[in-house]
């Protein structure tokens, strides 16, 4: 075999050059990413573990009362808005209260919903890894507040749930053992805890109080310095516990609950002048002494729309007002975004507003060339406009409509942040053709009033977004009151929210109090016409995402729905008591969730 | 080695309260790449007998970096320069992942007697420490094939003059895959929102888990295996190839949708969880068939190509054999948003369209009413009378059924090449048939949608305007509403805005792919010209189509468990000529 040795017996390896600058690597055992946070080492303090709280509230805002769940879905639902814009199925579906399993807004709820909960559910694995891991002795009271911000935010996101998407809601006892939502205890680790079916409703409301409950004992004696003042404390969570016994008809522990928020919450309401400007991202008015829970908006130009960190939100731009177009006239009208709702004209009645609709006359002003929003050829009729006025300055309607809507041609808007202010127009999204037949008020409140909030930086609005406040409270508590017999001290309470309203002093009987449950308001119509406690809560949170909830608990859709009739977009309302109550489950997670199967809400 | 530079500029801007300062941008990204690669090989013969052998070592370390800076209110004139004033203000980011590590053993032996008798073995161990977690960052993929020349045998002498050449192999073997993205079986924390506490606050960023980890994700591994046989007749005249085929995929890795209610997803965004999901086999045929030859001076081969393929989802059992909905038509506006066209389930093929079976068109209001309705609807004539496939009286989502197969049953081909003095001519035919496809543009063409866009299919519909009973589902109707204002209901019984059969057609076609005519400029003229070559063609593509598809293109292709889907943001195949020149020096 000697000529074996010379065959052909090649080494492929560049050996000499590349043993030189690599060598064979061991086997790492697990690599992590140095560029991101990771579970083995975060957080490894107490800053780093209050950024995981911050989703948590982000997500209040940006995917709760950002746009969808309140301007699109439950402004429609309940008609606060008329929806004129006809580009969207989902959105139409709201305004007609007859949805399909593929509604998007009703997804992003969902959606929304349970993105908070994942958040609350990391923050608290991260507190539990934090407390394991890296905690030092004296941090204690600054973890559970942190703690118990979570446990309320994660209720917060509950309440809305069950309250959307639960089969029933909680009446004289019954309906707890109807389908509620899913309950996601923690953060899913794996495919298999992704499945889950939904709880009953007793269970999810269980849920949200044992939340609450722990976080009153965490947040305990908690102030934040004035920075921080944004953030939950015991009253908070007080108020939203008082509120969820409202909501489950446990009367007793509702009024002791809340009771417990009015004596020693150290909230009151704020007068009025301050509360007209209170919904429109004054930073004066933010945080006042009526306000329970917001949560802060911030025009924000420096991060734009699609960053994450991007403070703002993106109501302003689907309820943009209206106002006149660039020759004067309400048929060229622009808005200061998309524009494509506004205040249900049947709003203004129920507010008391009974002037007919308009005509134009000829501006006397008028030069005669270049008519433009400031120099319009036809204007209101100047008698109106003066009776306008007259209804507004004596409190003939009720002054809470001013601070829900702009009127056109006697409200006026801007479009360079505040140089020039031009008429508010009829609304623009009307058809046409059709547009005089409407009175198409534009929102005031939360509305961006001084620019225009469809360029690059739209999600810029800087209204802040009240999630829980006295005058709530006030009427939460008359209504327990009402619901157990006090008659007497449910009348005052909601008097006291009245007096508000008309400049009166909230704690002295004044000459607008209601003299009974059943006096006549300032709505003509069967479900608010001769019902205080309904009406107060529908003009005083107009527009605040609560209205919504009390025509469900209340089960007062069908009437709403024939008193509202139809919308611009969608026609006649399709109101149907045995669907439109409850949202559907959202048809991606039923082809997702195979425990959800089978689970679909009634009626769809 | 690879770098990636940019320069972005936005200029100013100011609409009152919304104003930006200039902002040039610079972003930049490098990668570094390591590759180790040791081989030892080993050639030697006995006699008949051949042996070759191989083995060796591979790495790959992956070292990335990547910067990304924006300045506002730069100073001089607006340039790509950061040259700061004291109102600008600077935004940077960047990241460095130095852990890309790829390792494999691999060694193969080539032996065969006399040219006749082939077998090769290999094997391969592979490992991916940026994919897998520990534990599963190995995978072991050997195969083997062995081949026989049959007619090199002494015996097949006699059988030489109508078949010259037959051959026959088999294989089988192990391929891994890792297509998917890095570090899934980690938990991370990234930014995902921001939030502040007062008015004109300090911003306080927002870490959250943004994917759930899978610790047990691992290798892919197709299982292979083939048989075959290579031949020729007639002095090669006639030639053929055919393959069977068993390919089965193990461990199939996959990004599967996982539930809203995990909270994982932002609006509008699906989350999705990569695993290993099951078993998936493919079994087929393949077969080429030509004829080449002469005649006089013509020189033509005439080839044939089809493939038989079936393909049938075994088992899903890494995720509780529950079936995977993917695949939709979105454009947004509603139509069909968030309605999975097709369906995946163990025991059949894949990505089948799943949706109400639609039986024909209401021809009367009357038969409208009788027929199975969905809550809160009410089907009239010119609707879709869709299928109450449980038979409960009514529709809802338990009355989908599959409703067509995007997995074609037969891929082929022609190919004919002509040669003729200088000319030449070569055209490629290709088809599949057997295949469905769902039309998920005709929803949008033949319906109203959005803020007015819409097509002329839509004058085909059933009862709009003059129009009374026709082959295309009714739109709507005009409703009067309480104001007077006439209001077009759209789409009440959800013909265009529910996944359907309506929409699902024939997908087969036979194209013209390619026809190319060329003339090669004779060697006296060349040599006049002193060139080596010259060659003047003209070439088209896509040339010719016949499809009973009504869409633009039948040939659509998608994922595994979404093909087959046709959408209104998808291009079509092109259209080009060409003339071209080759010229040779």
């Amino acid at each position: 075999m000697p000529n074996m040795m010379s065959k052909k017996l090649t080494i492929g390896c560049l050996l000499g050059l590349l043993l030189l600058s690599t060598q064979c690597r061991e086997d790492p055992d697990l690599v992590v990413k140095v560029d991101e946070y990771n579970t083995a080492n975060y957080p490894a303090n107490t800053d780093q573990l209050f950024n995981v709280l911050i989703p948590v509230y982000g997500n209040v805002r940006r995917n709760i009362y950002g746009r969808d769940l309140t301007a699109k879905l439950l402004y429609n639902l309940d008609h606060t808005s008329n929806l004129a814009f006809a580009g969207d199925i989902s959105w139409i579906e709201a305004a007609r209260n007859n949805l399909n399993t593929t509604n998007a807004y009703a997804a992003d709820a969902w959606t929304g919903g349970y993105t908070g909960i994942k958040n609350a559910n990391a923050f608290m694995d991260r507190l539990e890894f934090y407390q394991k891991t890296y905690a030092k002795p004296g941090e204690e009271a600054t973890l559970n507040a942190m703690k118990g911000e979570a446990h309320f935010l994660r209720a917060l996101h509950y309440f809305l749930l069950i309250n959307l998407f639960g089969e029933s809601y909680l009446r004289n006892g019954a309906g707890g053992d109807k389908m509620g939502v899913p309950i996601i205890r923690s953060v899913a680790g794996s495919l298999a805890d992704t499945q889950v079916p939904r709880s009953t409703v007793g269970e999810v409301w269980s849920y949200i109080i044992a939340d609450l409950e722990e976080a009153e004992t965490l947040l305990a004696g908690k102030v934040w310095p004035a920075a921080e003042r944004g953030r939950v404390n015991e009253w908070a969570v007080k108020t939203l516990l008082g509120k969820s016994y409202v909501f489950t008809e446990d009367w007793e522990q509702a009024r002791t609950k809340l009771r417990e928020v009015i004596d020693r919450g150290g909230k009151r309401l704020m007068p009025f002048p301050k509360y007209r400007n209170a919904f429109n991202g004054d930073p004066a008015n933010e945080y006042n002494e009526e306000s329970i829970f917001e949560i802060n908006v911030e025009r924000d130009l420096e991060f734009p729309t699609g960053d994450v960190r991007n403070q703002s939100t993106l109501i302003g731009l689907v309820i943009a007002p209206s106002y006149l177009g660039a020759n004067g006239t309400e048929e060229s009208a622009a808005a200061l975004g998309f524009g494509n709702e506004f205040v249900h004209d049947k709003n203004l009645l129920r507010y008391g507003f009974k002037q007919p609709l308009w005509t134009l006359v000829d501006n006397p002003k008028y030069t005669g060339r270049n008519p433009s929003a400031l120099n319009p050829a036809r204007i209101i009729d100047p008698e109106y406009k003066k009776e306008s006025l007259r209804l507004r300055t004596e409190k003939a309607v009720d002054p809470r409509l001013y601070v829900a809507a702009l009127q056109p041609w006697v409200d006026s808007v801007s479009t360079d942040g505040g140089k020039t202010w031009v008429p508010v127009a009829r609304y623009k999204e009307i058809p046409v053709a059709e547009r005089r037949q409407y009175y198409g008020w534009s929102f005031h409140k939360f509305a961006t009033l001084d620019y225009a909030v469809n360029g690059f930086y739209r999600r810029n609005d800087a209204s802040n977004q009240y999630v829980l406040r006295l005058a709530d409270v006030y009427l939460l508590y008359a209504e327990a009151n009402a619901r157990t017999g006090n008659d007497a001290l449910a009348l005052e309470y909601i008097n006291k929210v009245k007096r508000r309203a008309y400049s009166y002093p909230v704690d002295a009987p004044s000459p607008v109090d209601y003299p009974s449950l059943t006096a006549p308001t300032n709505a003509s119509d069967p479900v608010l016409g001769n019902n205080p406690l309904r009406y107060e809560r529908w003009a005083e949170l107009f527009g605040e995402a609560h209205w919504w909830f009390d025509v469900c608990r209340w089960r007062i859709g069908r009437q709403e729905a024939d008193y509202y009739q139809t919308t611009v977009a969608g026609g006649n309302i399709q109101w149907d008591d045995n669907k439109s109550y409850v949202l559907p489950i959202p048809s991606t997670e039923i082809n997702t969730n195979s425990a959800i199967a089978g689970q679909q809400n009634p009626g769809y | 080695m690879d770098e990636d530079r940019n320069n972005i500029f936005r200029d100013r801007f100011d609409f009152g309260q919304v104003k930006s300062p200039e902002q040039p941008g610079k972003q930049s990204a490098s990668s570094r790449q390591l590759l180790h690669n040791s081989v030892l090989s080993y050639a030697q013969s006995f006699g008949q007998h051949n042996l070759k052998a191989l083995a060796g070592y591979e790495q790959i370390t992956t070292r990335r970096s990547s910067v990304n800076g924006i300045q506002t209110a730069v100073a001089l004139e607006p340039s790509y320069s950061f040259f700061p004033t004291s109102a600008s203000t600077s935004i940077v980011s960047g990241n460095v992942d130095d852990n890309g590590f790829l390792k494999s053993y691999f060694g193969r032996i080539n032996y065969d007697f006399a040219g006749k008798y082939l077998f090769t073995a290999s094997v391969r161990r592979d490992a991916n420490f940026q994919k897998f977690g520990p534990g599963n960052q190995y995978g072991l993929f050997p195969s083997a094939s062995v081949g026989w020349r049959v007619s090199d045998e002494s015996f097949f002498s006699p059988l030489q003059v109508v078949l010259s050449s037959f051959k026959l192999r088999a294989s089988y073997g192990l391929l891994g895959n890792d297509n998917i993205d890095s570090y899934l079986f980690l938990s991370t924390y990234d930014m995902v929102s921001a939030q502040n506490f007062s008015p004109g606050g300090p911003r306080n960023l927002g870490f959250s888990q943004k994917s759930i980890p899978n610790q047990n994700i691992r290798w892919e591994t197709v299982y292979e295996g083939n048989v075959g046989i290579d031949a020729e007749l007639l002095q090669g005249k006639v030639y053929l190839t055919a393959d069977w085929y068993d390919k089965t995929t193990r461990d199939m890795l996959y990004n599967l949708p996982i539930p809203n209610s995990a909270g994982f997803s932002g609006p509008n965004v699906t989350t999705r969880f990569t695993t290993n999901i099951g078993s998936v086999r493919n079994r087929g045929l393949e077969m080429l068939l030509g004829y080449r030859d002469k005649l006089r001076s013509l020189n033509y081969d005439i080839s044939f190509t089809g493939a038989f393929n079936r393909n049938k989802v075994l088992n899903l059992d890494n995720i509780n054999e529950n079936p995977i909905n993917a695949g939709d038509n979105g454009f947004g506006y509603g139509v069909m948003s968030r309605q999975n066209i097709s369906r995946t389930q163990a025991g059949l093929p894949f990505g089948q369209f799943f949706g109400y079976r639609a039986l024909g068109i209401y021809q009367t209001d009357d038969e409208a009413a009788a027929g199975p309705q969905f809550a809160g609807k009410k089907a009239r004539a010119g609707d879709l009378i869709f299928e109450d496939a449980n038979q409960d009286g009514q529709l809802n989502a338990d009355d989908r059924v599959f409703m067509g197969n995007p997995n074609p049953l037969f891929v082929y081909g022609f190919n004919l090449s002509l040669n003729w003095k200088g000319f030449d001519l070569q055209a490629l035919f290709n088809g599949v048939a057997g295949v469905d496809l769902f039309n998920g543009v005709s929803p949008y063409t033949s319906y109203l949608f959005g803020d007015g866009n819409t097509s002329r299919d839509v004058f085909g519909a059933s009862f709009l305007g003059d129009n009374g009973l026709t082959d295309q589902p009714r739109l709507g109707y005009l409703d009067t509403d309480a104001n007077g204002n006439v209001r077009f209901q759209n789409d009440p019984n959800g013909n265009y805005t529910q996944v359907n059969s309506y929409f699902v057609e024939k997908g087969g076609y036979l194209k013209l792919k390619n026809l190319q005519l060329g003339y090669n400029l004779p060697a006296r003229w060349l040599s006049f010209l002193h060139l080596r070559e010259s060659r003047i063609f003209l070439m088209g593509n896509n040339l010719l189509a016949f499809t009973k598809y009504s869409g633009v293109d039948p040939e659509i292709g998608g994922g595994v468990t979404n093909r087959g889907i046709d959408r209104p943001i998808r291009y079509p195949q092109v259209r080009t000529y060409s003339l071209g020149l080759n010229l040779g020096f």
